[in-house]
C-alpha cells in the first residue's frame, strides 16, 4: 500500500472535508473536482453520499490508475503548470456543472502555491461553487516545541513530510487564500492532541506531566486556537481579490502608545490627562482614547476635549469607541489598536510628569522587552465646584510613597503594589503572546494582566517617579463603584489563577525562596531542627478553600442587595409562570458552581434592569 | 463643558522672563499659549493676545530664525518680541521692565516653562465677572501647591506668578514686584499681599490648569536645590521685615546663623549687610490686616510636599 493512501474516517482530513462540503453544497447537483486527489478514498462518499460525479486529478500515475480502477474519471496534471491544468480541467469538465471542489494536502507540496490556488478559484468562479481546502498546521505545538530544543524530525508523511516544499501556519495559510480571493464560509479544522510528530514521547518538551511541557502549553494555548490542529480544513467561497496595502511598517512606530479609558464623565482631569501628555519632554508616543459605552452628548464632549489640544499633539491622538464590556473590553480594544513597542495605561484621571515617557524610554534601551516600571505617588484628590469655576478637582493630601520602587515578583503574588500608570508593557506581548485582560475578572484586571506579562517578560524597574496615582477622597472610583466582596473574590480568582500553571522565575529567585523558607520555618514553633518540615508550609488547597467563601460571601450579599430585593417583580413573574426557584445550596458547592451561580445572578434580566436604574439615577445626580 | 464667560475682557499681553531655557521646551510653551488664545478668542474672552519675553540668559536663548519660525505657525498670537536684557536682572526686575509701555487691559504673569491647557485663558478670567478681583492663579500640574483656598470663593492668602493674571491697571498701580527686595522667590507673596491691602481679592482659580514641569525625589518629596535654599530663606528674612514682624526676623537670623547650612548662614549675611547699608524696605501691614506666617509659609496649606 501507498503511504499516501490514507482510509476515509470521519475524524481525519478526508472526514471533515466531506462534513464542510454537505454544509455548503448539499443541495448542488454537478460533478466533484479533486485536485491533487492521490488516492482520494473520499471518492465513494462524494458520490454516494452528496450523489456527485467525482473526477480526480493528479500527477501520481498509480494513484490515478486505481481510482479508475475503482470507477471514477481522471486526468493527471502537474500543478506547478497552471494554465494547463486548467485546460486539462475544462476538457474533463466540458458543458457539465462543477458543484463542489477540494484540494486536500496539496498545496505544501508546490513551489508555488498561488498559481494553484488562482485555477480553482477560477473555476469556482466560473461554476459558482465552494471550494475545501486543507493544509497541515506547521504550528502544531508538537513542531514547535521540538524545534525550540532544536528538533526538527523530517517524516515520510505527516506534518513535516519530507516532501513538503511550503510551510502553513493559520495566519499565512488566511493571508494566502484571502489575497488569492477565496473568503472563507466554514470551517472544520482537524484537531490531534497528539500529533504524527510526538515523538520522542518523554522528551521533557513533550511529555504531558513535566512543567516545562505545561509552562509551554499554557503560553501556546493563549496565543491561538490552533496549538493542537493538524490540519486547517476550510471551506471557501471565490471572490474580489483585496487590493494589496501597503505594509504599516513603512511609517515609523511611535516607541509608545498610550490607552486612556474613559466614560466621558470626568472632562475635566481627562483635559489634565491630555495636558500631562501634551507636555511630556519626550514626543514618541500616540494616544489612543477609548471612549467606553459613550452617549452621543459624551462623545461630542470627549472629541470637544481632544479637538482643544495644540495641533501638533492632536494629531497623535485618536478616539476609539467601545460599546460593551466591562473595564477589560476598553483595554483591550486599545492595545489592539496600538502601534507601537511599548504600551501604557493612563487612565482618564491619572497625573503623569513631564518625564513619564522619557522615563520608559530609557528604561527600555536599558531593559529590552521587559515589562518596564517606574515609581508612584499616591495622592488624594476631591471634585469641588467653585462658584467662578467649571467642575474640577483639587488635591487635599501630600504625596504618598506607598508603593516599593523596585519590582519584586513574590511580593506582587500577595497583592498588587504597582499602579498601573507606573508601567509601559511590551506590545508584542499582547500581539505575539496572546495575553489579554481577563474578562471574567470587574476589577483587579491590571494586576492579573501585569503579573502574566511580568511571568514571561520580567520587570525592568527604576525608582523615579514619574506619575501620581490619583485616589479620590470623594467622588466616584472603581473603589466606590465595586463592593469589598466584589474586590476580594477577584483577589483570590487572581492567586487561583496564578496556582494553575508552572510559573517561570526570573534569576536570583532560588535565593529569595530559600530565605523565605527559612524565616517560615524558623518562625513556625512546630519545627523541629533537623527535619525539613516543608510539610507545614501552606497548602494550597486552603487559598481554595478562601476563594470558594469569597465568592460564597458575594453570592450572598447580592442576593441581599437593594438591587435584587426591588426586583423581585420580576422574577416573581417568572415563578408565577411556573419557573422554579431552588435556594442555592451555597456550602455544598464546588468552585466552578459558585463561579456558574454568580455569573448567572450577575447575568440575571433582574440585575440588568438593576443596572440600568442605578445609572439612570447616578446621570441625574451627575 | 467649558462654559462662555459673559464678557469680553479686552486684550491681553502674556509676559516671561527666559533664563537659559531649552529653545524646544520654549517652543511647546508657544504652540500651548497660542492655542489656549485661539479658543479665548473664538469664544470672545479676549480680543487679543500678545507675548513677549524677556532674557535675560548670556546668550539669546530665542534668535532671530527660531523667532520668525515660531511666530509664522502662532496665528492667534498678535506679536511674539524677545527683549534681551543683557544681563540677570532677576524674576521681579525682569516682570517690571516688560511691563513697560504695556497697554493691554491684561497681563499675564508667566513662567516660561509653564504650558496652558486649552482653556486655561479662558477659564483664568472668568473671576473677574465678580467684584474687586485683583489677581487670578491657575492649578498647576502635576503637582498641585497645597496652600489654602476657600473651595467656594477661590479666594485664597497669596498667588504663586508661575501662571497668574492681573489687570494691567492694578499691577501698575501698585508699582509692579518688589525687584529691590525680592530676586527670585516671595515676589509673588509680597506682590500678592500688596494687592490684597488695595482692597482686592487674590483667587485660585483650579478649572484652570496649566502644566509647570516640576518631579519629586525617589522618597516622593520636593527637594529645593541649593540656589533655591539659598533665595528662598534671603526671601524669608525680607517678608519677615517688610511686613512689620521684627520678632521674627530674629528668631529667623539666629536660626539661619546658628544652623550648619551654608546657603541659611550666606542668606543672614547678606540680611544682616542690606540692613547695616539701610537698603532694606520700609515696613508695611503694621496692623498685620493681609500678611500671615504660618511655620515657613504665608498662608496655610492643605498639606505638606
Amino acid at each position: 500500500m501507498n503511504i499516501y493512501d490514507s482510509p476515509f474516517h470521519h475524524n481525519n482530513v478526508y472526514g471533515h472535508a466531506l462534513k464542510l462540503l454537505k454544509s455548503t453544497s448539499a443541495a448542488s447537483e454537478g460533478i466533484h473536482l479533486d485536485i491533487g486527489c492521490s488516492y482520494a478514498r473520499i471518492a465513494e462518499h462524494v458520490r454516494d453520499e452528496l450523489n456527485r460525479t467525482y473526477c480526480g486529478f493528479d500527477i501520481n500515475d498509480e494513484s490515478l490508475a486505481d481510482l479508475e480502477k475503482r470507477g471514477f474519471e481522471t486526468a493527471k496534471i502537474d500543478l506547478s503548470q497552471p494554465d494547463q491544468v486548467y485546460k486539462i480541467v475544462n476538457d474533463v469538465v466540458r458543458d457539465r456543472k462543477i458543484a463542489s471542489i477540494t484540494m486536500l494536502d496539496t498545496l505544501e507540496h508546490l513551489t508555488d502555491p498561488v498559481g494553484a490556488v488562482s485555477v480553482v478559484r477560477q473555476l469556482a468562479l466560473t461554476h459558482q461553487c465552494p471550494i475545501v481546502i486543507s493544509v497541515p498546521n506547521f504550528a502544531h505545538r508538537d513542531v514547535g516545541f521540538k524545534l525550540a530544543f532544536g528538533k526538527w524530525d523530517y517524516t515520510e508523511k505527516g506534518i513535516l513530510d519530507h516532501t513538503h516544499f511550503r510551510v502553513f501556519t493559520n495566519d499565512n495559510f488566511c493571508k494566502l487564500m484571502l489575497n488569492s480571493g477565496l473568503h472563507e464560509i466554514s470551517r472544520n479544522d482537524v484537531e490531534l492532541e497528539l500529533s504524527d510528530q510526538h515523538f520522542p514521547k518523554y522528551h521533557p518538551v513533550l511529555a504531558a506531566s513535566t512543567p516545562l511541557h505545561n509552562f509551554l502549553y499554557n503560553l501556546r494555548n493563549d496565543i491561538d486556537e490552533h496549538s493542537a490542529t493538524n490540519q486547517f480544513v476550510r471551506a471557501y467561497l471565490p471572490g474580489p481579490i483585496p487590493k494589496v496595502v501597503e505594509s504599516k511598517t513603512t511609517t515609523p512606530r511611535p516607541f509608545l502608545s498610550v490607552i486612556t479609558r474613559t466614560q466621558g464623565r470626568r472632562l475635566g482631569t481627562l483635559r489634565d490627562v491630555l495636558l500631562c501628555l501634551s507636555a511630556q519632554t519626550c514626543d514618541d508616543f500616540e494616544v489612543i482614547v477609548v471612549g467606553h459605552k459613550l452617549t452621543n452628548d459624551q462623545r461630542l464632549s470627549v472629541e470637544r476635549v481632544i479637538e482643544d489640544c495644540t495641533a501638533d499633539f492632536r494629531s497623535k491622538v485618536r478616539l476609539l469607541l467601545v460599546d460593551k464590556g466591562n473595564r477589560t473590553e476598553p483595554l483591550n480594544a486599545g492595545f489592539s489598536d496600538a502601534n507601537s513597542d511599548y504600551i501604557a495605561i493612563l487612565d482618564d484621571d491619572d497625573i503623569v510628569m513631564a518625564h513619564w515617557v522619557e522615563s520608559f524610554k530609557d528604561l527600555s534601551t536599558k531593559y529590552p522587552g521587559r515589562v518596564l516600571r517606574s515609581s508612584t505617588v499616591a495622592q488624594k484628590w476631591e471634585p469641588i465646584q467653585p462658584l467662578h469655576s467649571t467642575n474640577t478637582v483639587r488635591a487635599v493630601g501630600g504625596m504618598e510613597k506607598r508603593y516599593p520602587s523596585y519590582f519584586d515578583y513574590f511580593n506582587h503574588l500577595i497583592e498588587n503594589a504597582t499602579p498601573p500608570l507606573s508601567l509601559a508593557f511590551p506590545a508584542d506581548c499582547f500581539n505575539h503572546a496572546g495575553i489579554r485582560f481577563d474578562a471574567s475578572l470587574s476589577t483587579t484586571e491590571d494586576w492579573d494582566f501585569f503579573m502574566r506579562t511580568a511571568a514571561i517578560c520580567g520587570v525592568g524597574s527604576s525608582a523615579e517617579i514619574t506619575s501620581i496615582y490619583r485616589q479620590w477622597h470623594t467622588g466616584e472610583s472603581s473603589f466606590t463603584i465595586h463592593s469589598s466582596e466584589e474586590w476580594m473574590a477577584n483577589h483570590y480568582a487572581i492567586w487561583k489563577k496564578l496556582d494553575q500553571y508552572p510559573i517561570l522565575l526570573d534569576a536570583g529567585s532560588a535565593s529569595k525562596i530559600r530565605n523565605l523558607v527559612s524565616f517560615w520555618l524558623s518562625n513556625n514553633s512546630n519545627s523541629n531542627l533537623g527535619q525539613i518540615g516543608l510539610d507545614r508550609l501552606p497548602h494550597p488547597e486552603l487559598e481554595h478553600e478562601a476563594y470558594k467563601d469569597a465568592l460564597r460571601a458575594i453570592i450572598h450579599q447580592r442576593l441581599h442587595s437593594r438591587a435584587w430585593r426591588y426586583t423581585y417583580p420580576i422574577r416573581l413573574v417568572g415563578l408565577l409562570a411556573g419557573r422554579k426557584s431552588p435556594f442555592p445550596m451555597l456550602w455544598g458547592m464546588d468552585a466552578n458552581e459558585l463561579e456558574t451561580l454568580n455569573n448567572s445572578i450577575q447575568n440575571s434580566r433582574s440585575m440588568r434592569v438593576a443596572r440600568k436604574i442605578k445609572g439612570l439615577v447616578s446621570r441625574f445626580k451627575y | 463643558m467649558t462654559t462662555k464667560p459673559q464678557k469680553n475682557f479686552g486684550s491681553l499681553k502674556v509676559q516671561s522672563v527666559l533664563y537659559g531655557n531649552e529653545l524646544a521646551r520654549i517652543e511647546k510653551t508657544i504652540r500651548h499659549l497660542n492655542r489656549a488664545a485661539d479658543l479665548a478668542i473664538a469664544m470672545g474672552v479676549f480680543t487679543s493676545v500678545e507675548l513677549v519675553y524677556g532674557d535675560a540668559s548670556p546668550q539669546r536663548v530665542l534668535d532671530d530664525v527660531a523667532l520668525e519660525a515660531i511666530s509664522s505657525e502662532s496665528y492667534a498670537l498678535k506679536t511674539i518680541e524677545v527683549d534681551f536684557f543683557s544681563g540677570n536682572l532677576g524674576s521681579a526686575a525682569g516682570h517690571n521692565r516688560l511691563l513697560e509701555g504695556t497697554d493691554t487691559d491684561y497681563v499675564l504673569i508667566m513662567n516660561p516653562d509653564v504650558m496652558l491647557a486649552p482653556n486655561a485663558l479662558i477659564e483664568l478670567v472668568r473671576p473677574y465677572t465678580g467684584h474687586a478681583v485683583g489677581l487670578v492663579e491657575a492649578r498647576q500640574l502635576p503637582i498641585e501647591h497645597p496652600k489654602d483656598y476657600n473651595t467656594t470663593t477661590g479666594e485664597t492668602g497669596w498667588a504663586t506668578t508661575a501662571c497668574a493674571l492681573i489687570p494691567t491697571h492694578l499691577i501698575k498701580s501698585i508699582g509692579g514686584f518688589d525687584s529691590e527686595s525680592f530676586f527670585l522667590y516671595c515676589d509673588d507673596v509680597d506682590l500678592s499681599w500688596r494687592i490684597r491691602l488695595e482692597n482686592y481679592k487674590v483667587i485660585y482659580q483650579p478649572s484652570a490648569s496649566v502644566f509647570h514641569d516640576k518631579r519629586l525625589s525617589e522618597n516622593g518629596t520636593w527637594l529645593p536645590s541649593g540656589s533655591e535654599q539659598y533665595y528662598s530663606a534671603e526671601a524669608a528674612l525680607m517678608m519677615a521685615h517688610k511686613y512689620s514682624r521684627p520678632k521674627l526676623v530674629t528668631e529667623l537670623l539666629e536660626s539661619f546663623q546658628q544652623s550648619e547650612t551654608p546657603n541659611l548662614i550666606r542668606a543672614a549675611e547678606t540680611f544682616l549687610a542690606k540692613r547695616d547699608a539701610d537698603k532694606l524696605p520700609s515696613p508695611i501691614d503694621a496692623s498685620h490686616k493681609v500678611s500671615r506666617f504660618n511655620g515657613d509659609f504665608y498662608t496655610n496649606h492643605r498639606f505638606s510636599l
